[in-house]
């Protein structure tokens, strides 16, 4: 049969039952534990009428002799039963995707396909997958499990953002993670990072504050059905501009079939333990040796003093501390959801309700969300079906500062000297008191500053679908997603060089955010002739984004420990409003020949509100053929399906802020230092030192794929890999531009790049009794990015770390991502050069290595034994550097555990400047690792890491044993994320943290939180 | 059949309307325009907070003010080597200084003054070219062949001119400045968003005029120029400048209020550290039994007034060392352009170059008592008079040593100390220990984003060569 069909249509189908012959089969269908499957389709194989079971799963059909039925209902996987010499049968469905025959994927635009149909790559994981994972962060969720796609935590602060690219970078400095779509509609998935207050632009604030959530955080894992990765152009061609960067398509759930309505009651706690930063334990504060007294008046940042254990101050020993373990704290994550769904024979719902409560391991900080859920859908008459779904979420986030800014406690916890105590927190006279000067005592900071940031959001949908006929739907959808964040930070007048120059304010920031998306579709789809089936689907898209975000700063505390704009002695406001709007027409046509070669056209054009008046409208499309090879073998043959899918790409992309082709006046603030305007009641206007350019168009990206997808021993063993190769042009770029010419950025369509990769995932049944199985999945991933070009005159251009200095760059010929900055000074053979007192020479600035990694591979094994079940997640990344601006001060300092081992002299190897000569002076340990920790190649180190990222121990107990309970199951699961981490190069606790949060400027860490390992214990239980 | 065609006749009366619908790239945030007033105050702002007070945005940047400031050994830092102060200063640490200069300073600044001329608003136009013709002289002293005759007029990558090019631009500048200030002002003049000098115009052209002195006596050594004759273009224009210490370029608009700080006030925070004043300025001042010490320094937690060595290993605590007073680094402090003092200095120099000692004297005397006065000293007190019996009287030997050694207290933090020890090596200087390259600079790198998205000749320039005026 060719189907090639949507859900409804499916549903539609099956009650158009005509004629019955030969004889009758009676029947039952129950899910996996028992209960009635309603509206199950039965159809005879190659016959393409059916009848659908009943609200208790019964059903009677007519079969002619020698028939094997084809059971099929959506959630399941199709089952086919041989009935030639039966008259009654009993069909267990099992849930989708336990098994890869005749997949259903969702794919652009909503649009369910069967995955054997494919002429793309895509790749779905299950909703109770992303749940077991146990992430606050769906983002996260994904880690390891899906090829082609690269997933980075920014740090173990709760609410912290998380970065997914699919299959590389194509902007140079735009957005590079893909579309977020939910049900078919685009939701936002932004990070707004720390408030700016004095517009130092958002990379210097993420630098010097940390980073916030990406807003995929306020979705709920408990909602998901599946959640599909659709990675090329090919399969997004439909989307248009907004997921040239690949989409995440999440469907959520739909009320079970079953006619009794389920309910069902999960809930899970889970113990975060910090992963500490390695440091020394044996050496108290000072310099070369000589105790310098922290904790009773005298001052100096770093741990270079004597011995602490045989230390002693008046005749009595020195306290130890662990200053790590002292500031952090054990967090834990509440997890609950209750839901409830059912189905009549005309409608069908669910409701969910979740509640997820994370206490950081930093003091003062958590993460909360709420999220209620709700779906109905209603077959109004038997040709038309309405869906009324409402998501609303509200996330709070309370967080510290983190990173390089002096408002983060981290610079006094990890490079605090083991000798001193960091209590009391002030002096007498309320000054704070510390071991150094110009930083703050952490436990001031925490009761002191803070950011909190609460999320109001609504996600709606409505989708109409109307099939007037058998072979035609038209569907309509409207949704929107409409938040408001509310942001705020404060600090108080006591803390030093902080966010606002030692005069305590608070600055809070609303956005209100609300993005429209309306879709109109027309699907037809028919037989053409016995051997040739044909779909077409024609439609059109709206969307509209508008955006709002008023700061309002107060400066200058007047009361003590309050915060509120109003009570500060200035104040200071913005105001920007945000629109960007779009249109696009699309088709798409798919022509299957004899069930064995596919071919798929999409064409769509589009028009942006962003790009230059007279080239706003622009065309692309995508042409990809399927060959399902194994049509023509035997089926005898140990390849039970084999298919070569190729297609080619050719898309276009907006990948721009509004507003950036004019070159208009803005406010002064931040253009001279500390000034504030109105300054002396004056208002004061600057040129933006950010050239626009009216001449922008869209940018080109180009895709070819290749993929193979095989199955054997009767899909026991399967393999599905993917070559890509594509290559973005004319992009979108801010690129800097000398400052004699009165600016700083210049807008431009310059640059290109190129990302060439395979993704491979291979997944097989190991073994399978009737009580034990086994399954593997593994996947990899290598992407190879190189940047072709960049602006005319243009060498590098930098997208993270300190402007101009050591930091993430793009070089013309490297790979995006490029970590360059002070090299160490050598002569012209390469060796080393060292001063006449020994010690290692600054060079001039250099390449240093790269944050992509060379390949990235994911295990997922899963275990079951009658009603237990044992799954594990490795992750492994190899290769890709990490500036590690932590040892950059600390070795300064004198904590990281590398600079315990002091005692010995060191004789750096190299050449004297002077002479040339072999260099035979020592330095102490204290003198290489100050002048070297100044020398960014010194800190660079690789990021390889292998993670054990989940453990997972369940059990369930079925029916049959709860024969007198209330509960239909119950189950019960422990669980470890990040149990063990094997990171060969990094010195730090965690290299799979960034502190430019889900931004571009990958690969820099910077007194970020721990990250932590959890221990999680969970019930579930259905009634 | 009906409804397809129906359904897609509702698409395209759709797509109609779509091109109105995309028309909302208007930015409502930003205007498109704004009057001269509007700029004139972030400009002037900038001018004394960026340039003059050396506080260059927030964050740790590197500022030209702050660093000559250490070049010549009035302040030092109270950290491990290498620092600015022991020579180290790389091409990143100036990009933020010139975008500064040139975006914020310059380009509003032509804005300003096309504006201007366009409106026939003549007071405007006055204040940009002088404004401009202080800022490009700050820029070509620093770094010497510099972006000018085609920066900022639509070129983005302009070529450097040489130095004596846009000094002579500078002068021309100045005298189009005080042309145009007998022009018809217009209907629309400078007020209270003037913060140098709430519109006195009159008090604009002496800032001219004393400008021009300043830039004649910056040629005294310059290649083709000769001390006599610059002295005697300085005299010149100094009889029509500054007057009295009303008339002076001080940026008095600073207060407590958050937000509104001096700059050095930010740059020296006196709970943070690291910059305090150095042992080469606090010993020299000490010595003489100078009366301003106790104004212009604090002391140490010794209870003494204590220098910090540039180059030596820091002291665990920074409060042992003295560090500038709140007269200069008070929240609310003054922030001279060009002081009065600097005018006298000049004058004494002039006269001394072409009239001699003893004609000098009295001019040298009456710019020290300006700086007295300034710092609330009565001249007429013991102290000040036996300093002056001191210090007071020139010989044609040590008349441009005492001038300049004067001239460095009373330009205190100012960039014109580290030019004129260029011009005329006093205050003498000794090399730093520690040193990070072998000999005290005597210009700045050019930055990075010009060495990237410039590249220009003079860039290869090594921060201890010597710029045009500096011949050997």
């Amino acid at each position: 049969m060719r189907k090639q069909f949507t859900l409804l249509l499916l549903l539609l189908l099956c009650a158009v039952w005509a004629g019955a012959q030969g004889r009758e089969v009676n029947g039952k269908v129950t899910d996996s534990v028992g209960n009635a499957v309603s509206a199950a389709t039965i159809r005879i194989k190659g016959f393409k009428k059916g009848v659908s079971a009943t609200s208790d799963g019964s059903f009677k059909i007519n079969v002619p002799p020698n028939s094997v039925l084809i059971v099929s209902a959506v959630g399941f996987d199709p089952e086919e039963i041989d009935v030639s010499n039966r008259s009654t049968v009993d069909v267990h469905l099992r849930a989708a995707g336990s098994r890869m025959l005749n997949e259903v994927v969702v794919t652009a635009l909503g649009i369910r396909r069967e995955k054997r149909d494919l002429t793309y790559s895509a790749q779905e994981v299950k909703g109770e997958t992303l749940v077991a994972a146990k992430q606050d962060n769906i983002v996260n969720a994904l880690a390891g499990k899906v090829s082609g796609v690269q997933v980075t935590n920014s740090t173990g602060m709760p609410g912290s953002s998380s970065r997914i690219v699919i299959r590389g970078a194509t902007s140079l400095v735009g957005e590079n993670q893909p579309l977020f779509i939910v049900d078919g509609i685009p939701i936002d998935n932004s990070e707004a990072g720390a408030i700016d207050a004095f517009g130092q632009g958002q990379d210097n604030v993420s630098l010097n504050q940390g980073s916030t959530s990406n807003r995929g955080i306020d979705i709920d894992p408990n909602i998901i059905e599946t959640m599909t990765v659709l990675k090329g152009a090919a399969a997004t061609a439909l989307y248009g501009s907004a997921a040239a960067r690949g989409a995440i398509i999440i469907t959520t759930r739909t009320g079970s079939r079953a006619a009794k309505p389920q309910l069902s009651i999960s809930s899970s706690l889970s113990l975060n333990k910090p992963i500490y930063l390695p440091t020394q334990d044996k050496y108290a504060q000072g310099f070369n040796g000589q105790y310098i007294d922290g904790n009773n008046g005298q001052f100096i940042s770093s741990s270079w003093g004597p011995l602490i254990d045989t230390l002693k101050v008046n005749g009595a020993p020195v306290a130890k501390h662990n200053p790590q373990k002292e500031f952090f704290r054990t967090g834990h994550t509440y997890d609950n959801n209750i839901n409830v769904s059912g189905a009549t024979d005309k409608s069908r719902y669910v409701f969910s309700y979740s509640y997820l409560k994370t206490d950081g391991i930093m003091p003062h900080t958590d993460f909360t969300r709420h999220s209620v859920f709700g779906k109905f859908s209603n077959q109004i008459t038997s040709k038309l079906t309405a869906t009324f779904q409402l998501n609303y979420v509200n996330s709070v986030n309370n967080r510290i500062e983190e990173g390089n800014g002096l408002s983060s406690p981290l610079w006094t916890v990890f490079a605090a000297p083991i000798s001193w105590n960091p209590f009391p927190t002030t002096n007498p006279d309320g000054t704070q008191r510390l071991y150094r000067t110009g930083r703050n005592n952490p436990y001031f900071i925490l009761d002191n500053t803070g950011f909190v940031s609460t999320v109001n959001r609504f996600l709606p949908v409505t989708t109409l679908v109307y099939t007037p006929l058998p072979w035609l739907s038209v569907t309509e959808r409207l949704g929107a997603d409409i938040y408001a964040e509310e942001d705020s930070y404060h600090e108080s007048n006591q803390i030093v060089n902080g966010f606002f120059f030692n005069n305590g304010g608070v600055s809070n920031r609303t956005q209100n955010f609300r993005q429209y998306n309306n879709d109109f579709i027309v699907e037809a789809h028919k037989n053409l002739t016995d051997d040739l089936f044909g779909s077409l689907t024609v439609g059109m898209n709206i969307f509209s984004q508008t955006s709002r975000i008023y700061t309002q700063t107060g400066l200058g505390q007047t009361i003590g420990n309050f915060y509120n704009v109003a009570t500060m002695s200035v104040q200071n406001a913005t105001d920007n409003l945000s629109r960007y709007r779009k249109v696009g027409y699309y088709a798409q046509a798919n022509l299957e020949y004899k069930k064995m070669l596919i071919l798929g056209l999409t064409g769509r054009y589009d028009g942006s509100s962003v790009l230059s008046m007279s080239k706003n409208y622009y065309p692309y499309g995508s042409a990809a053929l399927g060959f399902i090879f194994s049509e023509l073998m035997s089926p005898n043959t140990p390849l039970s399906f084999g298919k070569i899918k190729v297609s080619y790409s050719a898309v276009g992309n907006d990948n721009l802020l509004p507003y950036s082709l004019t070159t208009p006046f803005t406010p002064a603030t931040g253009t001279a230092n500390n000034i504030n305007y109105p300054f002396n009641g004056q208002a004061a206007f600057v040129l933006t030192n950010i050239l626009g350019n009216p001449t922008l168009t869209n940018e080109k990206l180009r895709e070819f794929e290749i993929g193979l997808e095989l199955k054997f021993l009767k899909n026991r063993l399967s393999f599905d890999g993917a070559y890509f190769d594509r290559k973005t042009s004319d992009l979108l770029t801010p690129t800097p531009i000398n400052p004699s010419s009165g600016f700083y950025k210049y807008n431009l369509n310059a640059g290109s790049m190129r990302d060439r990769g395979f993704e491979l995932l291979v997944s097989g049944t190991a073994i399978r009794t009737k009580d034990f199985s086994w399954e593997i999945d593994a996947n990899f991933t290598r992407i190879r990015n190189k940047v072709l070009k960049l602006a005319e005159g243009v060498d590098k251009l930098q997208f993270g770390g300190f402007g101009g200095g050591g930091g993430v760059y793009a070089f013309p010929g490297l790979p995006y991502g490029v970590l360059y900055g002070s090299r160490y000074l050598r002569d012209a053979s390469g060796n080393q050069e060292v001063d006449d007192n020994g010690l290692p020479l600054v060079g001039p600035n250099g390449i240093l290595g790269n944050n992509s990694p060379d390949f990235q591979a994911g295990l997922v094994n899963n275990f079951t034994w009658k009603g237990f079940s044992l799954g594990f997640v490795f992750d492994w990344k190899q290769g890709g550097d990490i500036y590690n601006l932590d040892d950059h001060y600390n070795w300064f300092y004198g904590t990281p555990k590398a600079t315990g081992d002091r005692d010995k002299p060191i004789v750096v190897k190299g050449v004297y400047q002077s002479t040339g000569k072999p260099n035979t002076t020592p330095i102490t340990a204290q003198a290489w690792f100050q002048q070297v920790s100044s020398i960014d190649e010194a800190v660079i180190e690789g990021s390889t890491f292998i993670k054990l990222r989940s453990v997972t121990i369940g059990y369930t107990l079925n029916k049959s044993v709860l024969k007198n309970a209330p509960f239909h199951s119950v189950s019960i699961n422990l669980s470890g994320n990040n149990l063990w981490i094997y990171k060969p190069h990094f010195s730090g606790s965690d290299p799979e943290v960034s502190l430019q949060g889900s931004g571009n400027g990958q690969g820099v860490i910077n007194f970020l939180t721990p990250t932590s390992r959890s221990y999680i214990l969970g019930l579930r239980a259905t009634f | 059949m009906k409804k397809i065609i129906l359904y897609i006749l509702a698409l395209a009366v759709t797509a109609s309307g779509c091109k109105k619908y995309l028309n909302v790239n208007t930015d409502p945030n930003n205007p498109a325009d704004v009057q001269e007033n509007l700029l004139l105050v972030p400009t002037e702002t900038a001018i004394s907070t960026d340039l003059a007070g050396g506080a260059l945005t927030i964050g740790n940047y590197v500022a030209v003010a702050v660093v000559t400031n250490y070049w010549t050994q009035q302040l030092a830092l109270n950290q491990l080597f290498p620092q600015n102060d022991t020579y180290r200063v790389r091409p990143d640490d100036m990009d933020q200084q010139f975008l500064s200069i040139y975006s914020t300073i310059l380009q509003n600044l032509r804005i300003m003054d096309s504006k201007a001329e366009t409106l026939r608003h003549h007071s405007y136009g006055v204040i940009a070219k002088v404004l401009t013709a202080y800022t490009v002289g700050y820029v070509t002293d620093m770094w010497g062949d510099i972006p000018w005759s085609q920066a900022l007029n639509g070129a983005l990558h302009p070529i450097y001119d040489k130095q004596e090019d846009v000094y002579k631009a500078m002068q021309s500048m100045l005298d189009s400045a005080i042309a145009e200030n007998a022009l018809d002002p217009g209907a629309f003049t400078p007020g209270s968003d003037d913060l140098l000098y709430g519109g006195d115009m009159d008090k604009w052209v002496k800032f001219a005029y004393t400008l021009k002195a300043r830039y004649y006596m910056h040629l005294t050594k310059a290649p083709g120029h000769d001390a006599a004759t610059q002295s005697g273009l300085a005299l010149t224009a100094l009889q029509n400048g500054f007057a009295s210490a009303d008339d002076q370029a001080l940026f008095a608009a600073y207060s407590n209020n958050s937000g509104s700080e001096n700059p050095w006030f930010e740059n020296i925070d006196p709970t943070a550290g690291p910059t305090v004043l150095a042992s080469t300025f606090v010993n020299f001042l000490a010595g003489n039994n100078d009366p301003r010490l106790p104004t212009m320094a604090k002391k140490g937690s010794g209870g003494n007034y204590l220098g910090r060595v540039i180059g030596t290993n820091p002291a665990p605590n920074y409060k042992v060392y003295s560090n500038v007073n709140s007269f200069y680094a008070g929240a609310s402090a003054p922030q001279a352009l060009l002081n009065y003092s600097e005018a006298l200095f000049l004058k004494a120099e002039a006269i001394f170059r072409t009239s001699g000692a003893a004609a000098a004297t009295p001019v040298y005397i009456n710019a020290i008592n300006s700086h007295m006065s300034a710092l609330g000293l009565d001249t007429g007190s013991a102290p000040v008079l036996a300093y002056l019996a001191a210090r007071g009287s020139l010989t044609a030997a040590n008349g441009i040593q005492r001038i300049m050694e004067e001239k460095d207290i009373a330009n205190f933090l100012s960039i014109e100390n580290f030019t004129d020890w260029r011009r005329t090596g006093f205050p003498a200087l000794t090399i730093v220990q520690n040193p990070y390259v072998p000999a005290i600079p005597r210009r700045f790198p050019y930055p990075l984003a010009e060495l990237t998205s410039n590249p220009q000749p003079q860039q290869n320039a090594n921060i201890t060569d010597r710029v045009w005026w500096d011949a050997q």
